[in-house]
């Protein structure tokens, strides 16, 4: 009974000694991967590209011109401006060469262009290869417009302000003459009545001529605005029906409500008339975390996977290859004891592994751990140990060590792309997403930042597949290791 | 420490020829070879394996390289399975030993294959472990066996750390160290320097001593001159299996007398003939004759009076004892003579 103990813990030792007599791959194994993790923190801004824009304007409209570097010049962090030009070949070539990132071509006649109804059309030109720039560029440049749109009608909104001041006064003339009109009229000086009335209609179409462009403009936000003038510009002497009492108070009333609704308007400020919706999100999270704090445990789950796999996948084809088998073949021990002491050893020096990275990740670069310490380890030892298992299925289906070496940087490039740590797994296809639930680190981001980042406990499915995968694996290279093991 | 027969003269008188230890006088077999035989799909590795290993005996199995000789190490070991034929070791077959079995045999590879980034001691706790030997168990041993190979008092420097010389007595210590009945040395004085082989073999006359079966292979045909039995290996087939001296007896026809006169040449042959026991006279080195005889000791009197009979004045009368290299070619040249094999062929087999 004992023997079986002393040959597994013959390799449990003996791995962990050969691992520790080997400082620099210690030290790649452990501070390598530290390291990393420390520069991508320290290194990554998660702030937007800046891009060095150009503008094309047109040759003969130096208002125009002008206006282009008002605007582009405070237009965000995200736009370098870097000058206009009237040429468009000048800039495409400066954009060829690198010197510019975006040239922005302004279309000709802009005015004239929409006061037909028609939009005007700025063309953008880029660079870039890379898909995600050219739609970065793309969205940037949509912005750009938007804001540019924005800026037009804060314009036209300010404006609109101003005459509605102005209005505001030809109105009052027009309530003066009106209430003149009155006098008049109770002192039965029916002619003077009719010509304040008249007085009063030309201060309400001079009003009408200050506020008509604007009440277009303001659209729903001066809603009743237009029916007010509309109402207010009926001509006093086009019916015979009403006395000029009668008319008189009506214009008077009419007056009232459109100056009630020029104060409402005078009162909205002009940003909000052109973007009277705003977005505000909330979380319901408990914690919001920074990016390298939420990339953290997904870059943790990766580096223990990797480690796992590649020391794995050199641990029994070194042998085959060195010819120690040799000696294991000849002696009383099993296959399943020699796995199970390297899983031993394995689990202990990657767990050691762990324990250091996690402790710098939650000193050294801040990420909490909000859930248990029991949760924590439980995911961890359910990823090494799926790894192991990958590892060890490579080695014992491996002929030499560079053939292991090639599997395991293929797993670890598959861990990239298909795990979910750089593109989302909902944006993979299904069929081609499945193969991310091959990989351990897969399930282990979300149980590592579950625990970490949410403070809740890993999904219980995702622990089962972890625990299902250890053990097909580890079953697999006992078979093979076990074939490579008996005589031929 | 015997030193290796280096094909001088021995006068009769120094130097008897040894006695060629007899096989009823070892133990019980522990190795048995039936017909066995071991291809690799339409290649012969070895075929026709026929011998049996007593306890506590050194067996010799002596070839040249690529003949076969890990081969058959690794069928008797149970690292390969016999194409056909049978081998069994301590009476189990080979390829279904059982642990305590297994925990009986020990084996040095011909390659250094323990770990360069483990001390001396610590390769020796790992080999000793592998057999289930608890630290508690092993530690009187290690000493035992390290001391055994004078290495003790580098136990704490890395396997590679040390010389290649140095590397494979830890080879052999790891081989020790579970305290096996029966060995299994393969190549085990291969590109070691002869003060060391010396060391070696004195090593493995202890080991016999202790009561221990050895099987050594070599290619170092001199190396036979020390086994109690030697097998002779040529391109996959066991030519011969005696004992060494048998083995020269075998190669010649009998033991070699060299006989030293002026007078001596083909005029004296008919005097040679006479003589019961000989074998075969060769007089083509005038003033010598070598006359292959039954036995030496026994036929170097007759000789004597029959040259004085005759009036020629012996210069010198010795047995003469081939090398092993001369014995290992003279059997190979008596198989193909036997076979039909030209050296070409051989060499190419």
């Amino acid at each position: 009974m004992l023997k079986p103990i002393v040959r597994i813990s013959s390799f449990l030792g003996k791995e962990i000694r050969e691992i520790l007599r080997q400082p620099w791959l210690v030290v790649r194994l452990i501070l390598g991967p530290f390291l990393i993790l420390l520069l991508v923190g320290l290194g990554y801004t998660n702030n937007p590209r800046v891009l060095r824009a150009m503008f094309v304007v047109p040759a003969n409209e130096p208002g125009v011109a002008q206006q282009v570097e008002e605007y582009a010049s405070n237009l965000g962090p995200q736009l370098i401006y870097t000058g206009q030009t009237v040429s468009r070949e000048e800039a495409l070539q400066r954009l060829r060469i690198g010197q510019v990132d975006m040239v922005v071509v302004y279309p000709e006649r802009a005015y004239e262009t929409v006061k037909n109804g028609s939009q005007a059309v700025l063309e953008l030109y880029h660079n870039e290869i890379d898909p995600t720039q050219a739609a970065y560029v793309d969205q940037l440049g949509r912005v750009y417009v938007g804001e540019m749109n924005r800026r037009i009608l804060m314009l036209f909104a300010q404006q609109a302000k101003v005459e509605s001041r102005e209005s505001q006064a030809e109105l009052q003339q027009a309530r003066e003459a009106a209430q003149r009109a009155r006098a008049a009229s109770a002192a039965g000086d029916t002619d003077g009545a009719l010509e304040e009335l008249l007085a009063a209609n030309s201060s309400i179409d001079r009003a009408t001529a200050l506020l008509g462009a604007t009440a277009l403009i303001m659209g729903g936000v001066g809603q009743g605005l237009g029916g007010e003038l509309a109402v207010a510009q009926e001509d006093p002497l086009a019916s015979d029906d009403a006395s000029v009492d009668e008319r008189a108070a009506q214009a008077d009333a009419d007056l009232d409500r459109l100056d009630q609704q020029l104060v409402e308007l005078e009162k909205v400020p002009a940003d909000v008339m052109v973007s009277p919706l705003t977005t505000e999100t909330k979380t319901i999270a408990t914690f919001t975390p920074s990016f390298v704090t939420f990339y953290a445990p997904g870059v943790l789950a990766l580096i223990l996977q990797h480690v796992a796999i590649s020391i794995a996948s050199l641990a029994l084809v070194r042998e085959k290859v060195a010819g120690a088998i040799e000696l294991f073949r000849v002696a009383p021990i099993s296959a399943f004891e020699i796995l199970l002491g390297k899983y031993g050893s394995y689990i202990i020096f990657v767990g050691f592994l762990a324990l250091i990275l996690t402790a710098a990740m939650i000193y050294l670069l801040g990420v909490p751990l909000l859930g248990t310490i029991g949760w924590l380890v439980l995911s961890i030892f359910l990823l090494v140990f799926a790894s192991l298992g990958i590892g060890f299925a490579i080695s014992a289906t491996s002929g030499t060590d560079s053939q292991a070496v090639q599997a395991s940087m293929l797993v670890l490039l598959a861990a990239m792309f298909f795990s979910g740590f750089v593109f989302p797994l909902a944006q993979i296809l299904v069929p081609v997403r499945y193969i991310g639930y091959l990989l351990p680190v897969t399930y282990s981001i979300t149980n590592l930042q579950n625990v970490m980042l949410k403070g809740i406990p890993p999904p219980p499915l995702f622990l089962i597949a972890l625990a299902a995968m250890g053990v097909a694996m580890f079953v697999f290279a006992w078979w093979r290791y076990r074939r490579a093991m008996v005589r031929v | 420490m015997q030193q290796p027969d280096q094909g001088r003269a021995t006068s009769v008188t120094v130097a008897p020829p040894p006695q060629a230890a007899a096989p009823q006088g070892f133990g019980r077999p522990v190795i048995v070879m039936k017909n066995a035989a071991k291809r690799f799909g339409d290649a012969v590795a070895v075929e026709g394996l026929n011998f049996t290993v007593h306890e506590g005996e050194i067996f010799g199995f002596i070839g040249p390289s690529g003949s076969g000789k890990t081969t058959t190490i690794r069928l008797m070991n149970g690292t390969y399975a016999p194409s056909e034929g049978s081998v069994t070791v301590f009476g189990e077959p080979a390829g279904a030993m059982p642990g305590r079995v297994r925990e009986s045999i020990g084996y040095l590879p011909q390659l250094f294959i323990l770990y360069p980034n483990l001390s001396v001691k610590e390769n020796i706790d790992f080999s000793a472990s592998l057999y289930g030997l608890s630290w508690f168990g092993r530690r009187k041993r290690r000493r035992e066996v390290l001391e055994f190979v004078e290495l003790w008092d580098h136990r704490g420097k890395l396997a590679r750390d040390i010389s290649g010389g140095m590397q494979r007595r830890l080879g052999l210590a790891s081989s020790l160290i579970h305290d096996p009945r029966l060995i299994f040395l393969d190549e085990p004085t291969a590109g070691i320097d002869p003060i060391l082989r010396a060391k070696f073999w004195d090593a493995f006359r202890e080991l016999k001593a202790q009561g221990r079966s050895l099987f050594v292979t070599t290619q170092y045909v001199t190396e036979a001159e020390y086994c109690d039995h030697v097998a002779v290996l040529g391109h996959g087939q066991v030519i011969a299996v005696d004992t060494p001296e048998n083995l020269r007896a075998l190669a010649y026809g009998g033991e070699i007398i060299d006989v030293r006169a002026a007078q001596i040449g083909h005029a004296t042959r008919p005097l040679f003939a006479r003589l019961a026991g000989v074998r075969s006279i060769d007089t083509s080195v005038p003033g010598r004759a070598r006359l292959v005889v039954e036995d030496a000791p026994s036929s170097m009197p007759g000789v004597m009076e029959v040259l004085r009979g005759e009036n020629i004045e012996v210069e010198g009368i010795e047995q003469y004892r081939p090398t092993f290299d001369e014995v290992f070619v003279r059997l190979v040249e008596r198989h193909q003579e036997e076979t039909g094999e030209t050296l070409e062929e051989a060499a190419r087999a």
